[in-house]
């Protein structure tokens, strides 16, 4: 009989070749979602350079018929956070809590396994964002040539906008991942929670509980509300930019974005969902 | 009376468990067991459904906390070294149905080596071969016994010093289950391996086991080598006179009891010729007295009962 103390154990696997291996497998998973992805931003491009052939046919036939503008701002962030909702429930969609026996059981521990799973969807996340960020850019400079015309950034516009959408996607990102890793309808948690808060804002608003509507509207707008964190509302004074039928359109600034308050409330709202990841992994729904 | 061992010689264990306890909510799951699997066994877990051998299974691996009680695997402790014991673990559960159904079996295979730094290509592919897989196959596509031998490969492949195979022949067909028996026997042969197994077919795996635990009532009920419940447990079939009152002397030993007017049929546990000569000194003819096999002693142990002939 061989003795336990005379047994080599196996050690266990690095971090690294998991996350690696976890980033190939999310790709497996998620490879039809980017094909669908992709195909929607080559339609979107399509149109963009439409809408500036239609531009340039108009103002040659009226001089100053119309313009286009896509240049770039953090309001795009939108289209990301939508994509950043969604994304978790297909990396694990064949793994609601009850099904997860395979996962649990691998030898890393429980909530570092979810959290590589999660950052490894997160990394494709940020190569989707770069795509998208790279064609805008794209979009924004072939359209110029096709109509001949500048499309200028807004006036207040500051380099490190660039990298807003990057901080909006991985907070509803991980949000959406808590969700997807602790719940086995999360669809529901996610949009239920989103139209939970807007009714209840509504309902107080409509009762006159107007103080209360107010206290819940800060979450969002407030100094530290989500949206200057994800929805590029860099200063609550910025006018916002609207998507028309054939173009964006933005209209100047009134006021400097502020990276102070962008940093904290990401930072802020960042660390919160973290913490409530590693609370919802590290929790043994069948117990 | 002689009662049933629950506890094995001191030795060295591979998996040892102290007054394991698990309630869910308020529904007991275990009673105190203290499970020993010597180093190097093959240890047979038995018990009828709901007894608790999955939980105490899932608290081995850290999938369940248990509600008190502590457990040993490997030297080390579950709760804290969850991933250390897992990765020195090749578990197959009882349940098949795992998530990763869209993946097919070559890329699991692939998957699964990632997490075992000790996984043998070579010998997984000897695996495939033995069991018949094929790597482009879905997850999802296989039936109940193709899933069962793919989970006996990602045990068995990275060549782990402990086994945890729950009813890992569920599923199979009869040629298939006699194939992965051989696989088993072949793998014990040349790794070294302490195997725990859960299964209600204890027949197919009496030539490879070597101990025996029965949970029952969610308690475990009784633990020993196999030899000394070969030994230990015998039916002695006797002709009783008229009026016999020898049954009072083998009260808490008698597993299973029929009796009929004058003829008594009992499978008993205790020393055999203690037992031999209190019947015959209470009156009682001794017609035979012979060993149980495996499975009329699992029964014995696990559904003790009596029943009375007219």
């Amino acid at each position: 009989m061989i003795g336990v103390r005379s047994l080599t154990l196996h050690r266990a696997p690095r971090w690294g070749n998991v996350f690696v291996e976890q980033v190939r497998a999310t790709g497996l998973i998620i490879r039809r979602v980017g094909v669908l992805v992709l195909v929607l931003f080559a339609l979107l491009a399509t149109s963009c350079i439409r809408a500036a052939y239609a531009v340039r046919e108009t103002n040659r036939l009226h001089v100053g018929g119309g313009a286009v503008n896509f240049a770039y701002t953090p309001h795009v962030s939108v289209l990301l956070v939508a994509f950043a909702l969604l994304l978790p429930v297909f990396i694990w969609q064949d793994e609601d809590p009850r099904l997860r026996l395979y996962h649990w059981s691998m030898p890393v521990p429980r909530s570092t396994h979810a959290f590589a799973k999660s950052l490894a969807g997160f990394a494709w996340l940020v190569l989707v964002a770069i795509v998208f960020l790279i064609g805008l850019v794209a979009v924004k400079a072939i359209t110029e040539r096709i109509t001949d015309m500048p499309q200028p950034y807004d006036r207040s516009f500051v380099w490190w906008e660039w990298l807003v959408p990057f901080t909006a996607l991985g907070i509803a990102y991980i949000l959406a991942s808590a969700a997807a890793v602790g719940a086995r309808r999360p669809i529901i948690w996610i949009f239920g929670s989103i139209a939970l808060y807007v009714l209840t804002t509504m309902l107080l608003k409509s009762l006159g509980y107007a103080d209360a509507a107010r206290a819940m509207q800060a979450f969002v707008t407030g100094y530290y509300g989500v949206a200057a964190a994800v929805g590029g509302y860099i200063d609550a004074n910025r006018p916002s930019a609207s998507l028309t039928a054939s173009s964006f359109q933005s209209t100047q600034a009134n006021f400097a974005p502020s990276v102070h308050r962008w940093l904290v409330t990401a930072g802020l709202w960042g660390s919160a969902s973290i913490a409530i990841f590693f609370a919802v992994a590290k929790r043994r729904p069948s117990e | 009376m002689t009662v049933l061992p629950t506890i094995l010689a001191d030795g060295d264990f591979a998996v040892a468990t102290h007054d394991l306890t698990k309630h869910y909510k308020y529904v007991p799951a275990l009673r105190k067991v203290a499970l020993q699997v010597p180093t190097g066994a093959v240890y047979l877990l038995v018990g009828p459904n709901g007894a608790g051998k999955s939980t105490t299974i899932k608290i081995l691996l850290d999938l369940l906390r248990p509600t008190s009680g502590t457990a040993e695997v490997l030297g080390l402790d579950p709760q804290k070294q969850a991933a250390m014991v897992r990765a020195n673990v090749g578990y197959v559960p009882e349940q098949l149905n795992w998530g990763y159904g869209w993946m097919r079996v070559g890329r699991l295979l692939e998957h699964h080596a990632c997490y075992f730094p000790a996984w043998d290509w070579d010998y997984a592919k000897a695996l495939s071969r033995a069991f018949q897989i094929r790597p482009d196959q879905r997850m999802s596509t296989l039936s109940k016994g193709q899933g069962r031998r793919v989970h006996l490969l990602l045990a068995l492949a990275h060549r782990p010093p402990l086994l945890i195979l729950d009813e890992p022949t569920d599923g199979l067909d009869p040629v298939m289950r006699d194939d992965t028996l051989g696989v088993l026997v072949d793998h014990l042969a040349r790794t070294p391996t302490t195997v725990l197994l859960c299964t209600h077919h204890v027949s197919e795996f009496e030539s490879i086991a070597d101990h025996i635990g029965v949970l029952r009532n969610n308690e475990l009920c009784a633990q020993m080598p196999l030899h000394d419940l070969r030994r230990g447990l015998r039916r002695y079939r006797a002709d009783v006179p008229d009026g016999w009152q020898g049954r009072a002397l083998f009260g808490g030993a008698v597993l299973r009891r029929t009796t009929a007017p004058h003829e008594v049929d009992w499978t008993v546990w205790g020393n055999e010729s203690d037992i031999s000569h209190q019947l015959v000194a209470s009156g009682a003819f001794l017609r035979e007295s012979a060993a149980v096999n495996l499975h009329d002693a699992t029964l014995a142990l696990l559904n003790p009962k009596e029943s009375v002939v007219a």
